[in-house]
């Protein structure tokens, strides 16, 4: 990969940032998306494992300067917007910013090891990972004793995606429940229905879309947050209609949006109008199709013990709508049977032109850039529509069926646009905060990691007092933020970029994100033998305050903090004098304060 | 004395920030006379109710033919909410309007749970709203059926019709009305602090989205602190770490960094003027007597009873008009709605009760003017235990300002064949605007004509545009 350095970024961004600056992107409809069924299942691995054993401390020098010149790249397959690049990650900011875009972070000594290899044998070994899954183990416990009633899959997922192994998947997992959301708030007994969810966006995470649509839509999470689970047939006697939240947001949310769209995500105009995609008599037609689900049992009102509510949906014929459904210009026939309807009803969906451009806007988005270029979208839809990936050294990526989510995904990670310095101004992903404290969680070698026993994490979602994001549990169906919100105010909002991060990470939150991370940067957050930070290397360096805050800077942010802010913890950390390790450490936690906090950490570049 | 320390770095901060302003809007609004009258004190109170409230399930019907006709329209959940139940006609409390004559032999009622609101309505506080909702003009069910006849996009769409309340435009609008509303007394009295003039309770929506000034977000446990620079024994007691935390302090409140990407320009704005502006909020509430009312647990409850202590501090905060952005979620009642809705309404009145109760006491009930928004309405007809998306809604209007005990606009009988309803399950073509509804409250704090039309492009599409609810 080409080397980025902010020296010359910003050659780059002086002669092209102001032409190429391309206002708006995407409008309001929004993306996202991905799933897919597995025809081998891999076998599963408990989540929540102790990590793998702490890596030797890193030397206490700071990383050298990357190196001074790349070899020549190879020939490229394609045209890429700044002349050649390659996927060899030749140095450690290249290798701190790839673990940044496609894992929860890295530390040190992984930063270290990826230098001089290959993303794409990387992003193979990977996908090939056996995928973690969370239902049968709480299942375990449970049946042991164990209370697993209060939300307990959020602490395996917390621990998961900061130890566990399978981190690119986890990280699928994470994107995928922003697009199909469902919030653990709101319905009875939770817990092992949504662990059954999260096992859904796992084992599919790297299949094909139209899969996941399916196991989605027959699970009994999305089910009862949307309100489908036990939605009976129309009455024309009594005038009761069938539900239709599902049937509007599957559509608005989950696969096409509200507007037509280009192949590159911007809305179609004819005669200077968008299009809408549906209207509510669609809405209505398709609500008929989305009735008799219910858990398995000897009848639709009586499911089969507690363990029915979380096995795959099923649909009872005599509850399930007979009439004619019509939506989307597609009529299902009168006393067409429920599975049959539904299949129809999602591959009419699935086939709709718009599902390719929306879901790869959406996932680009949880990835690599808040304000995807509509180029950079163009290319990952249409890798979406053509499943698959053909990587710079020839690797292919996915299965050749529309709809691969591992084609998706290699494109989006292995797009030139992310390896390759372009448009310095606008690029970027602003950090979710829970990325932001995985990250930090992984870059410190956290260790005794167990969740449970740390009460913030409970619930992490009040912008006054947690980090206002809680994986599993979005605000709404709408999930934390719309991928086309602009952010009033602001210089990104003045050039059009979309900055969906930002409607949670804002004035409203900034400050409770800063004690939320105090309280685990300086190890007050729960029990002192829990969630240990291992500040070793940087003790070992504290004494060079310079050399403490370089090496930070390229732990957390891949060397892009300015020199005012290095300068700022320089002279702060400098004037804590050090006469003991625990002075060392003082200086150590106040650093990395200082640098989450920095406007650096907060930018994925 | 870090505290001091930043204090004044703080003020003069802010002072800069005064007269550079954001400058996004500078250029339409130069050479233009601004006449919005800024005297006195006021403010405007929004409590978004988000999901769509179900008007019909509010705002019921009592004369038996109306009553009937919801019953019937409704099986599934009058079945569930029961004889006897709070839905039971018997049980509603009576709305007795003075123009009640408008209504012909149509009454209405409220249950049980909102007897705060019945309240407040029989003694003249406040005024019910019906059938308002997004338009474009005058709409009528013929006109649905015209090709080239234009209604608002994105009809029954939760987040694009939550936009178009907030800021007349679906999704990805950057400027609500309330901004505009605010934007228009900054212009009219540039000695008006901006920082404070649009505060937000809850989340960041756009209604409050202003060109002068970004929101200002308070939490109920009032503005927050840096706790490593506020709480000394976190980084150590002792003195060797008090340059550092003091150096911090500066650190945190930098709002602004030589950063080339975009994105990080703007949150290191966010993050700096985070600090600064929650510390002089901080600063102007110190020494502040605490608020006198008992408010509820209720987030409803206590995202209100920020907004009662930033009005009690409006002077510290140099600021004379104001706008209150309030939310409240969970009305998408597509199921179990008989369960949900009853409890919804007890947490709303009993958070505008304790609300007025702190109002009265700080002797300024009648500059506070509160009301509703939300999405929509919804159907008429029920999806067994629950209703789906509608258009047209009914809202309240409360203060010492409202001229109440009155309804204003319409609440049609539920007859589904009418034409004040859309052609399928009973939902409200809307006969007053929300233009016309923010239109009102926007001339009682203090707007002119011309700075009402440019905040509410369709305004002039509609001849009466003061529904007369505030005085």
């Amino acid at each position: 990969m080409k080397q980025r350095s902010r020296k010359y970024v910003q050659t780059v961004a002086a002669s092209f940032v102001f032409a190429s600056l391309v206002a708006g992107c995407g409008g309001g409809g929004g993306d996202g998306g991905t799933g897919g069924g597995i025809d081998t299942p891999p076998p599963p691995t408990t989540p929540g494992s102790p990590p793998p054993p702490p890596p030797p401390p890193p030397p206490p020098p700071p990383p050298p300067p990357p190196p001074p010149a790349s070899p020549p790249p190879p020939p490229t397959t394609g045209q890429s917007p700044t002349g050649p690049y390659d996927t060899r990650i030749d140095n450690r900011v290249e290798a701190q910013q790839w673990l940044g875009r496609a894992t929860f972070g890295g530390d040190f000594s992984s930063i270290v090891s990826l230098v001089g290899t290959d993303a794409e044998d990387w992003l193979q070994a990977e996908i090939d990972k056996p995928a973690s899954l969370y239902l049968s183990d709480l299942v375990a416990r449970q049946s042991n004793g164990e209370n697993i009633d209060a939300y307990k899959h959020r602490d395996v997922l917390w621990d998961n995606m900061i130890a566990g192994n399978d981190q690119l998947r986890t990280r699928m997992l994470f994107a995928l429940s922003q697009l199909f959301v469902i919030s653990d708030d709101p319905f009875y007994n939770a817990t092992p229905q949504v662990a059954y969810y999260m096992d859904v966006l796992s084992k599919n995470a790297f299949g094909n879309f139209r899969d996941l649509l399916e196991e989605v839509t027959y699970s009994s999470a999305m089910a009862r947050y949307l309100t489908y689970w036990r939605n009976e047939k129309g009455n024309s006697n009594t005038g009761r209609m069938p539900d239709e939240n599902y049937a509007r947001e599957v559509m608005q949310l989950f696969t096409i949006g509200v507007v037509e769209l280009n192949q590159d995500g911007t809305p179609k105009l004819v005669n200077g109008k968008q299009v809408e995609t549906f209207t509510n008599d669609d809405v209505e037609g398709l609500a008929k199709v989305f009735t008799g689900f219910s858990w398995p049992g000897p009848n639709f009102y009586e499911e089969q013990g507690p363990a029915s509510h979380y096995q795959r949906l099923v649909i009872f014929d005599s509850m399930h709508s007979p009439e004619e459904k019509r939506f989307l210009g597609k009529v299902i026939p009168a006393n067409t049977g429920g599975d049959e309807s539904v299949k129809i009803a999602l591959d009419t969906i699935f086939e709709h032109p718009n599902t390719a451009p929306f879901v790869s806007r959406q996932l680009i988005q949880r990835f690599t850039a808040s304000s995807p270029s509509p180029e950079y979208v163009k290319r990952v839809a249409d890798v979406f529509d053509a499943g698959k990936f053909t990587a710079l050294n020839g690797r292919v990526f996915g299965t050749g069926k529309r709809g691969d989510l591992e084609a998706t995904i290699a494109a989006i990670l292995l797009d030139p646009s992310v390896n390759d310095a372009k448009d310095y101004e606008s690029e970027g992903k602003i950090r979710e905060p829970v990325l932001k404290f995985v990250n930090w969680a992984r870059a410190f070698d956290v260790r005794n990691i167990d969740s449970s026993r740390e009460i913030p994490l409970d619930d992490t979602s009040s912008p006054s007092t947690g980090l206002g994001q809680q994986p599993m549990r979005s605000p709404s169906v709408f999930n934390f933020y719309r991928p086309g919100y602009v952010a009033p105010g602001t210089e990104t909002g003045a050039k059009g970029l979309t900055a969906p991060e930002f409607q949670v990470v804002n004035q409203g939150s900034i400050v409770s994100f800063m004690n939320f991370m105090t309280a685990y940067i300086f190890d007050t957050s729960g029990p002192a033998d829990n969630f240990i930070p291992d500040y070793s290397p940087e003790i070992a360096i504290a004494d060079d305050a310079q050399a403490l805050t370089d090496y930070l800077d390229l732990l957390l942010t891949g060397r892009t903090m300015t020199d005012e802010a290095k300068a700022d913890i320089v002279e702060a950390v400098s004037s804590i004098p050090v006469a003991s390790d625990s002075d060392r450490e003082k200086r150590a936690k106040l650093a990395a304060f200082m640098t989450i906090t920095s406007s650096a950490y907060a930018i994925q570049r | 004395m870090a505290k001091m320390n930043r204090r004044r770095f703080l003020q003069a901060g802010a002072a800069t920030s005064f007269a550079a302003g954001t400058g996004v809007l500078s250029t339409l609004t130069s050479g233009k006379a601004f006449a919005a009258n800024t005297s006195g004190y006021k403010a405007l109170v929004c409590i978004f109710l988000k999901g769509g409230m179900d008007h019909a399930d509010t705002v019921i019907p009592r004369d038996q033919a109306s009553y009937d006709l919801l019953a019937k329209a409704r099986p599934g959940l009058f079945g569930a909410y029961g004889q006897g139940g709070s839905r039971d006609r018997s049980n509603l409390l009576a709305l007795n309007p003075t123009n009640a004559a408008n209504f012909g032999s149509r009454q209405y009622g409220l249950p049980a749970q909102l007897a705060g609101f019945q309240s407040m309505f029989e003694a003249g506080e406040m005024a019910i709203v019906g059938n308002v909702g997004p338009l474009i003009q005058p709409t009528t069910r013929p006109d649905l059926e015209k090709a080239s006849f234009s209604v608002p996009p994105r009809l029954f769409s939760h987040n694009d019709q939550q936009s178009t309340w907030m800021s007349l435009g679906v999704e990805g609008s950057q400027y609500g009305w309330g901004g505009a509303f605010a934007d228009a007394a900054i212009r009219s009295d540039s000695t008006m602090n901006p920082l404070y003039a649009m505060v937000s309770a809850g989340p960041n929506d756009v209604f409050l989205s202003g060109t002068e000034a970004s929101q200002f977000t308070t939490s109920y446990a009032g503005a927050q602190q840096v706790r490593l620079v506020d709480d000394r024994y976190v980084l150590g007691g002792e003195s060797k770490y008090d340059a550092a935390r003091r150096m911090l302090d500066d650190y945190v409140a930098k709002a602004s960094f030589s950063e080339d990407n975009l994105y990080a320009r703007d949150y290191i704005n966010q993050s700096g003027n985070a600090v600064i502006n929650n510390n002089a909020y901080d600063a102007a509430l110190t020494g502040q007597p605490g608020l006198t009312a008992t408010f509820p647990a209720s987030y409803t409850a206590q995202q209100l009873s920020s907004v009662a202590r930033t009005i009690m501090i409006r002077d510290e905060l140099n600021t004379r008009r104001q706008v209150f952005y309030v939310f409240m979620g969970s009305f998408d009642t597509h199921s179990g709605q008989t369960g949900q809705i009853p409890d919804l309404h007890t947490e709303l009145s009993e958070a505008v009760t304790a609300f007025r109760t702190e109002m009265i006491n700080q002797g300024v009930w009648d500059d506070v003017t509160l009301f509703t928004m939300s999405e929509f309405g919804r159907t008429t007809t029920d999806n067994g235990d629950g209703t789906d998306h509608g258009w047209g809604g009914h809202h309240f209007v409360a203060g010492g300002s409202v001229a109440g005990k009155k309804i204003y606009g319409d609440i049609p009988a539920p007859d589904l064949g009418a034409d004040t309803f859309t052609s399928t399950h009973g939902r409200l073509i809307p006969k007053v605007s929300v233009e016309q509804y923010a239109a009102t409250l926007g001339s009682w704090f203090g707007l002119d004509s011309g700075e009402l039309a440019a905040a509410l492009p369709n305004l002039s599409n509609f001849t009466e545009k003061n529904l007369g609810f505030l005085i």
